[in-house]
């Protein structure tokens, strides 16, 4: 069921992306997040922990906290905590590596509604292809860990050319592990992505072939682990959301607020608004004859999109 | 039939909003919109209530005929099933 977001008062879900420091540096980055990929202004300690704070006196329903990874950000166990004190759902989206044993604990003693854990790969010279540096045991020793303490973990997969053939075995490793959520769909054409999308990118029958593959796991383990296949490429989904916009603005980790990742309008800033404010200036970002603009010039021209990252402030006076 | 006990997924929120009741299912991420009497439903069944007691409960604060109330209740319950949100 589709709501018409211009009926509701406040959101239903917030995106944070908490920092854009990360301990990697993966060549399909959306992001293109790194050690020292830090946003300038990014919001301190303590702003993060009011925004915490804001989102919970506004009964958000959920929160999903990603990056950069979002284990770094000096406020992550503070906000996690308020957000969880006060009942609201949370996922939080991370690359494992940090994920000790008693990391693992604490995480699960906050009861979230899921770990997204990314592991594009079944072996780790795969794996580190796509994230160079990274330790594959690790990752997985954070999946174990934290089923071990009764988590819900959800793996993401990533597909590029040099590992799609893996991910039928990560699959069944998944579920092995238990596994709640296998989730994965088409690679998106951003930030560092594009910069290697020659090896990255997968034709439409590669696609064709991965999809069949993931519908017959989803049957193999239904009723144990969910295999989904996120049905949109990332100009389907601008069209689609376009027509329904979602009732989730994307908060970045300088505050500013966007409508989706791959448009480059910014509506508002936390910094500047109250939340009422955002959420009425998020409504009418949509509705902007630039937005419209931008979704039909990417339909036209797809390479457009590199240019997603590039902020731009929209006119909403 | 024994006394019916239903229980409801966990990560089921609600939000009131100006045209009704906001249900959204934060597992897989699906929301649906029913009224303040849909609400207390899904709150009861929260709080453990039978459906008898449900039932027995809405009949003593509503008017109307309790078949209709036992009715509509057991038509919220299959919409609730029909979305996924009852656990088996
Ligand atoms: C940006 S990361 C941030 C959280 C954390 N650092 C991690 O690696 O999971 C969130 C998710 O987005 C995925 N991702 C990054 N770039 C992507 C792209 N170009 N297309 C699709 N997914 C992407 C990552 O693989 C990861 O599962």
């Amino acid at each position: 069921m589709q709501i018409d977001i211009q009926n509701l008062d406040s959101p239903l879900f917030i995106a944070w992306h908490i920092t854009n420091r990360c301990n990697l540096e993966c060549i399909h980055c959306l992001w293109k997040s790194s050690p020292t990929g830090a946003f300038p202004g990014e919001l301190t300690k303590e702003e993060a922990i009011n925004f915490a704070k804001v989102l919970v006196d506004h009964s958000v329903p959920y929160v999903a906290i990603s990056g950069g990874e979002p284990l770094l950000h000096p406020a992550f166990w503070e906000v996690a905590e308020i957000i969880r004190s006060h009942d609201v759902e949370l996922k939080i989206e991370t690359n494992g590596q940090l994920i000790s044993k008693s990391v693992a604990k604490r995480l699960a003693e906050l009861d979230l509604r899921s770990i997204q854990i990314s592991v594009d790969g079944y072996t780790p010279e795969t794996y580190t292809k796509m994230r160079p540096g990274a330790s594959f045991e690790k990752t997985i020793n954070a999946i174990k860990y934290l089923i071990e303490e009764g988590a819900n973990v959800e793996i993401v997969f990533v597909p590029a050319k040099f590992n799609i053939h893996e991910a039928e075995k990560l699959i069944d490793f998944a579920a092995e592990l238990g596994v709640k959520v296998f989730e994965t769909g088409k690679t998106m054409y951003l930030g560092r992505a594009v910069d290697y999308w020659d090896i990255i990118g997968l034709t439409d029958e590669e696609y064709e072939e991965y999809k069949k593959m993931l519908e017959r796991k989803a049957k193999q383990y239904e009723g144990k682990m969910r295999v989904l296949y996120y049905p949109f490429d990332i100009i389907e989904e601008m069209q689609v959301m376009y027509r329904h916009p979602p009732a989730s603005p994307l908060v970045l980790a300088h505050g500013k607020v966007k409508l989706i990742g791959s448009i480059p309008y910014v509506v508002a800033d936390i910094r500047k608004h109250s939340f009422e404010e955002m959420w009425e200036r998020y409504k009418k970002g949509w509705k902007h004859p630039k937005v419209a603009e931008w979704v039909e010039s990417v339909k036209s021209n797809p390479k457009l999109l590199a240019k997603a990252n590039d902020l731009v402030e929209l006119d909403l006076s | 039939m024994g006394v019916v006990y239903l229980e409801l997924k966990r990560r089921i929120k609600l939000k009131d909003e100006k045209f009704g009741v906001v249900v959204f299912d934060t597992e897989t991420e699906k929301v649906f919109v029913t009224n303040q009497v849909g609400k207390e439903i899904i709150n009861k069944i929260k709080e453990g209530k039978s459906i008898d007691q449900i039932i027995e409960e809405l009949s003593n604060e509503y008017e109307g005929e309790k078949e209709q109330i036992r009715n509509d209740v057991y038509e919220f319950i299959d919409q609730l099933k029909k979305m996924d949100l009852l656990k088996e």
